[in-house]
């Protein structure tokens, strides 16, 4: 697989960057030896290799900077199509790690395929595959496949059969087959490892691989694809790749409390990440186990969470997943604290006792327990230990916009 | 947000298209609104940019060469192109628009060039917000938090324009937990009911970044935490990357180091000296080397980082790291440089920034009472990283199959080969990583 393994013989700063991809274990090199090629006229004026940087970048997570060289890359060289087609490519890929679906869909429908390698066919095609479910359209995906004769491809041992093997695990576990899919995936690391792949950061195999796993009522081996996947995200060590890992874990994790700490860890990297695909989904995830927990407050806010965040990048099957959970019409009323609930609930969590809170604020001791009577009733918890040490109220106030951060 | 219909739209468009991932698109949508747009407007609406003073009815073409100086150090590429055409607007209009002024001062601190700035500032002598307000942060990064109390305090006790405030208030508190004085910087916040919950603002970055750090400076590495990634999730809707802008990231090393989560740490240590390296001055990348010499516990890192942030910085920041290096040393045996780092940290600290005073005195009793054998076995170093993230006997004991007995045992050792008093001692004290 010639886009992730450097080819004998040639050692240019794009192919170091790409076996550093591969092997997964120094992201600072990685994105360094990536810069280094595109700085580089040799490498710049190379599809392959600015197709490797590029694609190095994208999965490290250094999207701004991919944005930005495959822009002016754009520019600078207005009739080379081949190039074109390999940046157009890399663009549709931080679009899809962006979560902008739309865009991600309109990009790949402008490349024609002229002379581009096969491999970046395939990862094209894999991109589509999950759109269309991302959109529920299950169906048109599995006719996608067919119609790409997939299946005898990956038989012949296709170069790209790796991401072939992940479109049709996603197909399989889009129509209700999740052992079809798990089967899928352990082929798709099988081949992946032949390559010489095991960066988590390319292609995570395995987080898919445990959730179909959970699908299929194998909790231990879930369990086992998940921690597996996260100690090589932990190796490679970008946000998106940790998250995702992290969220993968909690989800194979029995409900005991930890698995919701494991989850927020796990929200705060992908936020990080600009992730924001990986991002609905987990958030999905997490409401369903605050719900497990008897949280329904909670869950109800993260669902609402969730939901904006499927909605605002066009992932139709999530959104209508959250609200056949939520099954209410309004699902973005949850149970917003008052400003003095909040305010009476920050207070608590810096450590001060009721009577202080009550100095503090200008109010009985009284009045203060009520409004935090109300703010346990609202949140879901236990009592005022819970809520000194939960940081699920930290997101009543990080969780403002649909990533957070000043919208105007 | 502005008093025009048509730069609201692009404002709105422009957020769109950062939070799809197109920054570049994003700014240059922007750029050309402020090349092309009405007569007045604030930059700040279009880009990040705290204060933001509005620029007056200058020439477009002054106004976009600054307005692209202040693009270029958001997005953390090409410092040199910024800081010239930051000189350059400020060569065509001097101190006679005070958003000109505004935008390349701070360009100038974001590249390094201090002491350019520093003379710039000092040669248009004025009083008014905007040059108070730009000399304290000067004064900040020149590393004389004390003259930036005074300049800062002194603007917001005569009463700063509305839309400064938040700015001004942000920098004081920051200077206040420079010169050592938390208790003052946290009853400011406080009084001007920045402690809580913050309402949106353009600035609120600034907020938490200063209120970050003042939590850091108080031991609270989890609170701190959670506010420095607040203040990366600000700046990412803005679309900004540069860590000169506001250093969250290293600093969201520092505080996940303290509050025990080690992968954390790596990878905001990691990604900001990449970006940092990118943008190329140096007190980004030794802010950035010391989160990377902390979170992967390499001595070599934390020197390199300690040439750089002397090199240019403020002072906090060089003897954070200093100290750091002393109590990497401590913690690994190596007691003769241990010693050295110290002595010179106490020097340092003495003329500043007393509150490190204090530090070097803790470290100086800790080399005292070391007896010459005190580099932790392994076990010792896993039992101690564990109870340095507040975990109890018991838990330690359960995490790691060990008996109670065993945990004290290696504790006991722990104590007396790390010259600490007990488990509050520790909280303190660097426990190597590896």
């Amino acid at each position: 697989m010639s886009r992730w393994s450097a080819d004998p013989g040639h050692d240019c700063a794009a192919a170091v960057a790409v076996g550093l991809l591969a092997a997964g274990e120094n992201w600072t090199e990685a994105v360094q030896a990536a810069e280094t090629a595109l700085a580089s006229p040799v490498c710049r004026a190379n599809p392959l290799c600015v197709s490797r940087a590029l694609g190095t970048l994208v999965c490290a997570g250094e999207l701004v900077a991919a944005d930005t060289h495959s822009l002016s890359l754009l520019e600078e060289r207005p009739g080379d199509r081949v190039m074109a087609e390999c940046v157009l490519l890399a663009r549709a890929c931080v679009a899809r790690h962006t979560g902008d679906l739309e865009r991600c869909s309109s990009l790949l429908a402008t490349l024609r395929h002229n002379g581009i390698a096969d491999e970046i066919r395939s990862v094209a095609l894999l991109w589509k595959v999950e759109l269309l479910v991302a959109r529920g359209e299950a169906r048109a995906a599995e006719a996608l496949l067919v119609a790409h004769d997939v299946d005898a491809r990956i038989k012949s041992g296709h170069p790209g059969r790796s991401l072939l093997l992940s479109a049709t695990a996603t197909v399989a576990m889009a129509t209700d087959r999740p052992h079809d899919a798990l089967e899928a995936h352990l082929a798709c690391g099988r081949a992946l490892a032949e390559d010489g792949v095991v960066n988590p950061g390319v292609l995570q195999w395995r987080s898919h691989a445990s959730r179909a796993a959970l699908a299929c009522g194998d909790n231990e081996e879930a369990l086992r694809l998940a921690m597996e996947e996260h100690a090589a995200a932990a190796r490679w060590g970008e946000p998106r790749a940790l998250g995702r890992s992290l969220s993968a874990v909690a989800r194979a994790s029995a409900p005991n409390g930890e698995d919701l700490t494991t989850y927020e860890r796990a929200i705060r990297l992908l936020e990080m990440a600009h992730a924001r695909l990986e991002l609905a989904e987990v958030l999905c995830d997490y409401a369903d186990r605050l719900t497990a927990h008897g949280r329904q407050a909670a869950a109800c806010e993260i669902y609402a969470l969730a939901r904006a965040t499927a909605l605002d990048i066009g992932d139709t099957a999530l959104v209508s997943r959250v609200d056949e959970v939520v099954g209410c019409a309004d699902a973005s009323g949850g149970p917003v604290l008052t400003p003095v609930e909040a305010e009476v609930a920050r207070l608590v969590r810096t450590g001060l006792n009721n009577r202080e809170i009550g100095t503090k604020l200008a109010m009985a001791t009284r009045t203060v327990e009520l409004h935090l009577t109300r703010v346990y009733r609202k949140l879901g918890l236990s009592g005022r230990r819970e809520l000194q040490v939960t940081r699920w109220t930290g997101t009543l106030r990080t969780h403002r916009g649909v990533t957070g951060g000043y919208s105007g | 947000m502005t008093n025009s219909a048509p730069l609201d739209d692009i404002r709105r468009k422009r957020f769109a298209l950062v939070r799809s991932g197109r920054w570049n698109e994003a700014d240059r949508l922007a750029g050309n609104a402020v090349a092309l747009g009405p007569g007045e407007l604030e930059p700040g609406t279009l880009a990040y940019l705290p204060g933001s003073p509005r620029n007056g009815r200058w020439s477009r073409g002054v106004r976009a060469l600054s307005f692209r100086a202040v693009q270029a150090a958001n997005l953390g590429a090409g410092r040199e192109e910024a800081v010239d055409a930051a000189l350059r607007a400020l060569t065509a209009v001097g101190t006679r628009d005070s958003g000109t002024f505004w935008q390349a001062l701070m360009v100038l601190t974001y590249a390094d060039e201090v002491a350019a700035a520093h003379r710039i500032w000092a040669s248009k002598a004025g009083r008014g917000d905007v040059h108070d307000l730009l000399g304290g942060r000067i004064m900040l990064l020149r590393g004389d938090p004390r003259a930036a109390v005074r300049l800062l305090d002194g603007a917001l006790g005569r009463g700063v324009h509305a839309r400064l405030r938040a700015v001004a208030v942000a920098w004081l508190v920051l200077a206040l937990t420079e010169a050592g004085e938390p208790d003052r910087a946290r009853a400011v916040l406080e009084s001007e009911r920045l402690a809580g919950v913050l309402a949106e603002h353009p600035d609120s970055a600034e907020l938490y970044f200063a209120r970050g750090r003042l939590l850091l400076a108080e031991g609270q590495g989890a609170g701190a935490l959670d506010e420095f990634l607040e203040c990366g999730r600000q700046l990412a809707s803005w679309g900004v990357v540069n860590p000169a802008v506001l250093p969250w990231r290293s600093s969201a090393a520092l505080a996940a180091f303290d509050a025990g989560d080690l992968v954390l740490a790596r990878i905001c240590a990691d990604k900001d000296l990449v970006a940092a390296r990118r943008w190329g001055a140096p007190r980004g990348i030794g802010l950035g080397l010391h989160a990377c010499a902390l979170a992967r516990g390499d001595d070599v890192l934390l020197e390199e980082a300690i040439a750089y942030l002397g090199r240019a910085s403020t002072a906090d920041e060089a003897l954070r790291a200093r100290h750091d290096l002393a109590q990497l040393l401590l913690g690994r045996g190596e007691v003769e440089r241990a010693r050295k780092h110290t002595r010179r940290l106490r020097e340092a600290a003495s003329d500043l920034c007393p509150q490190w005073i204090d530090a070097a005195n803790v470290l100086a009793s800790r080399l005292l009472r070391n007896d010459g054998e005190s580099a932790l076995s392994r076990q010792e170093r896993r039992i101690a990283l564990l109870a340095r993230a507040g975990k109890s006997n018991r838990e330690i004991a359960a995490e790691l199959c060990l008996t109670l007995r065993t945990v004290e045992f290696h504790l006991t050792a722990v104590y007396r080969k790390m010259g600490v008093a007990g488990r509050p001692g520790l909280r303190r004290a660097f426990v190597p990583t590896a």
